[in-house]
């Protein structure tokens, strides 16, 4: 019983809410001129005393992310990165991503997904992925 | 101009199960699919973004450059005490610019941040 009604406490509780994702970096404003034509975001919050930049989705759909300047630099592959789905096909996005400057790296296909491993200016990886039958994203 | 959307966040882990349960807990989400390589959870309202953890063979390194800010339901130190019984560890509070906020870490160490909540920064 004492298990049930602890269990039954934790379903009750509201959850905390994800305000943001927070990424470190050394230039906070190309990073987020990056993520804006990326996700097609737009800023939102530049603290211009902290050098911090807030980037949102004007649709409100998808989460904001935020810039912040820290003075260590990456020294490791991210343990968390985001999956994108692109507008057009993967190899058109991941052009477009280059050209932006983004680097694209290995190709992969496994469980139904093909995707493209990336890296922003920063070199913070992220994927451009599709699914293989066409119903999310788009080949080649 | 269309830009690419998020499709996920995704974490590289160990034990993508321990993961899936504290977030799903820890965020109100629920699991929406799971195999051998993984575990992926979303917001059951459909607001907030899927999340995947990924069995890596590597473990954690060095301060994730990437990671959540959380705004918690009712007060931080609330949230902060159900977030420990759930497995996270509280590593230290901020005080910074006028703004306060408590550094975690989650059951395989990946930093997060609950912030105040909105009544609190409200007031």
């Amino acid at each position: 019983m004492r298990a049930r009604g602890s269990a039954l406490a934790l379903l009750t509780v509201s959850p905390s809410t994800i305000y943001c994702l927070t990424v470190d970096c050394a230039d906070p404003d190309r990073l987020a001129s990056f993520w804006c034509e990326t996700l097609g975001y737009e800023r939102f919050e530049t603290d211009l005393q902290a050098e911090e930049v807030e980037i949102r989705d004007p649709t409100g759909r998808g989460g904001d992310l935020l810039f912040v300047p820290v003075p260590e630099g990456k020294s490791a592959k991210n343990r968390l990165h985001l999956d994108l789905i692109p507008p057009s096909t993967i190899r058109e996005e991941v052009l477009r991503l280059e050209a932006l400057g983004a680097a694209a790296g290995e190709e992969f296909e496994e469980a139904g997904w093909r995707w493209t491993v990336m890296r922003d200016p920063e070199g913070n990886e992220f994927c451009v992925c599709a699914r293989v039958d066409g119903s999310l994203g788009a080949l080649p | 101009m269309t830009g690419s959307s998020v499709d996920a966040l995704t974490f590289d882990c160990g034990d993508p199960k321990l993961l899936a349960d504290f977030w799903c807990a820890a965020l109100g989400y629920e699991v929406s699919d799971s195999d051998e390589t993984g575990f992926a959870i979303r917001d059951p309202s459909g607001r907030g973004w899927d999340v995947l953890f990924l069995i890596v063979p590597e473990g954690k390194s060095a301060k994730n450059r990437l990671h959540l800010d959380l705004t918690p339901p009712s007060t931080m130190v609330e949230e902060v005490a159900r977030l420990t019984a759930l497995g996270a560890t509280e590593q230290r509070l901020v005080e910074e610019g006028g703004s306060r906020w408590t550094v975690m870490l989650d059951p395989e160490g990946n930093e997060f941040c609950v912030l105040r909540s909105r009544s609190e920064r409200g007031s």
